[in-house]
């Protein structure tokens, strides 16, 4: 059974539709790219696939369950996680403090759970700790640990956001533009990282760089002002016409 | 009370209001900020044609002086405070907080100047019968400026350079600054025009009413709930705004006497006003909702 | 002299009360709360009238504060999803409609003129009454001093300080962002009314004027003061206020300087506040860092 399966959204803001028809999958274990020019609606149907705004007309489904017009949170708690193209990290928390708070604690983040289960909490915080330190220690970004976020350089704080979404223990990882604005080194290694993670989980990337979705890509699918125009392997997808047409004109 | 009373009380008090929320719909905009020192540019401005007319000016030639006055308060706090907070990255609430700070100085220095009390002006005691509405020559007053402002601002929105440069900025400041608009510049405008009517709607409401150091802040709370119902920005909703407010104010009181409610609480009419413009409509009557989309 | 110093402690106890409860709200979650005054009124108000009524203190104290929880509950239900300028406006004006119930209900509230002969717990029983209430107080600020800095840094704390940082990616991972703000709002709320409570039976009369935004008003500049986001900065920050209004009255009883001390108290406040926003936004006491080993 696929991963994440989207069944022909339609969302229109003011009368322009932001996407049309969308239908996509992604499976486990896979890295599926989403590509097209700006304002095509990547990022429209990463919102919608979150959560942020409720498609107006398809469905979205996740794990074989329908999760359409669910809040944000509830779908991260589901397992669907995203970042954002600009980092946003929590610029006035350290960098392992940015880490723990994304790990999942509804038990003992309330009032009185976190005041009265002393000993439930120091457990909580010890196994948040541990996996914290793993994640930091996996993304290379162990020594900067109790830096505050913000004053991480552009590259750190989108290593930092992908720590943070491995934090929550995702199932799908939708991830937009990870390595936008990071050297191309740092861009790399980001992706090697991720090829490292994609058997235990999904992911959707929304990403640009045609040399990184060659390497790392399973499946590519092409969007034009709200519509998927193509889909398949990177290699095919990649020199078709239809792809340098949408991204350089007619 | 007869009908065209009530009517003549609800055209003096929304024109009041639209003197007063220009400044503060369009600092709002243009620097995303509530500015709460707004109601000390009210106060400034009745103070000093208090002392004017104290050495014997008209109340009514006070007026530009009391533009400028307030008009100069806008401009220093601007340049003393807004500016340099922005210029420290400052954001919205930070902006909003000094403001209050500022307005505390400015109140309780004229509050130190002046005294607590209350204070009146030598006016004439003239009045008029108009449609069977009795009207006082500073409420005829209030009526032609508010009109005038209008009609004036309308002109300077649409006809002028500096007013075309000011809708541009207050729209989207960043592409503004792009295409070459001097927005420091249209900002300070901002500030002169704004607080300076805001002074002169606060000798015209000081006339109408009584002078005390809290006469701004009174009105801030209505004023903000007719810049929020009228969209923040939009000149043209915060006018039908003004009227919209004080007409439900005036058929409020006589709501209250029906249901045999104090008339203590003719003031809470525009505070819940307030709240349910911010919670079930924060973008007005004619604006449109403003940034909420971050990508 | 000894009963000008404790009976300026007394009021740094209960405004660091107040402090510590928009702290909470202000500092660390970013719920611009300038409505403050309402739940201290609320907290004094219900407190003073069950204890005119016969009710003992523990009971009383515990209503004004349970009473002012719910109050900020009911606010925070269809307030706290606002914007944060427009939460400020809101809550501004829900401050006002409060004072306005309290000067209109005159069968309730007594009105204007406001409630006289507020009981005093242990009145009688004590030697040294201002002592005895310095202790008291001492003991509420303690206490809710150690329960918040106990939250500010446990997984609640930590969330509502992700909240403050940027709510959307909050709730993209998964923290049901309202629910925390609705509870830190209620329970900021609820304290306030704790402070409200004790105020009010220190002086054992309350009325309407002393309810006004301006209280609000001097409560921020504390925590700006102090350093929003600082739990031992709100206690501070309170200090600092408390004091400087003191030492504006010691100036006019010992100086002929002209100048009536609730006006250069109001402008000093209000210079501190645009000052340290200006030069010192992290406040005295900057909010403490998370770190490990």
């Amino acid at each position: 059974m696929s991963l994440l399966v989207t069944e022909s959204l339609g969302k229109s803001f003011g009368g322009v539709e932001a996407l049309r028809k969308v239908s996509i999958e992604v499976e486990r274990g896979r890295i599926v790219a989403l590509i097209g020019p700006n304002g095509s609606g990547k990022s429209t149907l990463i919102n919608v696939i979150s959560g942020v705004y409720p498609p107006d007309r398809g469905r979205v489904l996740f794990e074989g369950r329908d999760i359409t017009g669910m809040p944000p949170h509830r779908v991260a708690e589901m397992g669907v996680v995203r970042t954002f193209q600009v980092p946003r990290v929590f610029r006035g928390m350290s960098v392992v403090e940015n880490l723990m708070v994304a790990a999942p604690g509804r038990e003992v983040e309330t009032v009185t759970g976190s005041l009265l289960k002393r000993r439930q909490v120091r457990g909580h915080e010890a196994e948040c700790l541990r996996r914290a330190e793993e994640v930091m220690e996996f993304l290379e970004i162990h020594h900067m640990r109790n830096e505050y976020a913000g004053s991480l350089s552009g590259g750190q704080q989108k290593l930092l956001a992908l720590a943070r979404a491995l934090m929550t223990k995702p199932k799908l990882l939708m991830l937009d533009e990870p390595v936008a604005g990071v050297a191309p080194a740092l861009a790399r290694k980001i992706f090697e990282k991720i090829l490292e993670l994609r058997s235990r989980l999904g992911f959707l990337i929304i990403e640009h760089n045609m040399d990184v979705l060659l390497d790392f890509a399973d499946y590519v699918y092409v969007m034009h002002r709200g519509e998927i125009v193509a889909r398949g392997a990177p290699e095919e997808v990649l020199s078709s016409r239809q792809v340098l047409e949408v991204y350089f004109g007619e | 009370m007869e009908m065209a009373q009530i009517l003549m009380n609800i055209l003096i008090t929304g024109s009041l209001y639209v003197l007063m929320a220009v400044g503060v719909t369009m600092v709002y905009r243009i620097l995303r900020f509530a500015n709460f020192a707004h109601a000390e540019l009210i106060t400034l401005g009745a103070y000093v044609a208090y002392s004017l007319n104290r050495a014997g000016m008209s109340i009514y030639l006070t007026l530009p002086l009391a533009f400028a006055a307030s008009g100069a308060l806008g401009v220093a706090l601007e340049r003393g405070v807004f500016r340099p907070l922005r210029e420290r990255g400052g954001d919205a609430i930070a902006l909003m907080i000094a403001s209050i700070g500022a307005g505390m100085v400015v109140r309780h220095v004229l509050q130190q100047v002046y005294s607590a009390k209350v204070l009146t002006y030598s006016t004439p005691l003239v009045s008029y019968q108009v449609l069977g509405a009795r009207v006082s020559q500073v409420q005829v007053v209030i009526l032609l400026l508010g009109v005038a402002s209008i009609v004036a601002f309308h002109l300077l929105l649409t006809r002028t350079r500096m007013g075309k440069a000011m809708r541009a900025t207050s729209d989207n400041p960043e592409l503004a600054r792009a295409s070459g608009i001097p927005v420091r510049r249209v900002v300070l405008a901002t500030w002169v025009l704004g607080g300076g009517i805001a002074g002169v709607a606060g000798v015209l409401r000081a006339a109408d009413t009584r002078l005390v150091p809290t006469l701004g802040w009174e009105v801030l709370l209505p004023v903000f709930a007719v810049v929020l119902l009228g969209g923040i920005g939009s000149f043209y909703g915060a006018v039908a705004a003004a009227y919209l407010l004080a007409a439900a104010e005036n058929l409020g009181v006589l709501l209250l006497g029906a249901l045999g409610m104090s008339t203590g609480y003719r003031y809470a009419i525009s505070f819940v006003i307030l709240i349910l413009v911010l919670l079930f409509r924060p973008y007005g009557i004619a604006g449109q909702r403003l940034g909420g989309e971050r990508e | 002299m000894l009963a000008y110093a404790v009976d300026a402690l007394i009021f740094i106890n209960i405004y660091a009360i107040l402090a510590l409860s928009l702290n909470l709200e202000a500092g660390t979650a970013r719920l611009m709360n300038f409505g403050k005054v309402a739940f201290f009124a609320i907290g004094a108000y219900t407190s003073a009238l069950l204890s005119l009524a016969g009710y003992p203190f523990p009971i009383t104290l515990a209503a004004g504060a349970l009473l002012a929880g719910v109050a900020g509950l009911g606010v925070a239900l269809p307030a706290v999803r606002l914007r944060e300028d427009y939460l400020a406006i809101a809550s501004i004006a829900f401050g006002e409609i409060i004072r306005l119930i309290l000067l209109n209900e005159r069968w309730l509230t007594n009105g204007p003129v406001g409630l006289r002969g507020i009981p005093q717990p242990l009145r009688d029983a004590v030697p040294d009454y201002q002592l005895f209430y310095l202790a008291l107080t001492t003991v509420f600020m303690v206490g809710t001093a150690t329960v918040l800095h106990l939250l500010t840094w446990s997984p609640f704390g930590r969330v509502l300080r992700a909240i403050r940082e940027d709510e959307l990616v909050a709730q993209a991972l998964g923290k049901h962002t309202f629910g925390f703000k609705a509870r830190a709002f209620a329970l900021g709320s609820g304290i306030a009314g704790l402070a409200g409570a004790l105020f009010a039976h220190y002086l054992s009369f309350i009325s309407p004027d002393m309810f006004m935004p301006t209280v609000t008003f001097a409560v921020w500049t504390m925590i700006v003061v102090g350093g929003r986001g600082s739990v031992p900065g709100a206690v501070a920050g309170a200090g600092v206020v408390v004091l400087l209004e003191r030492g504006t009255r010691v100036l006019k009883d010992y100086t002929s300087l002209g100048v009536e001390p609730s006006n250069l108290r109001m402008v000093l406040l209000g210079l501190l506040l645009i000052l340290f926003l200006l030069y010192r936004p992290q406040g005295v006491i900057r909010e403490g860092k998370y770190e490990v080993d």
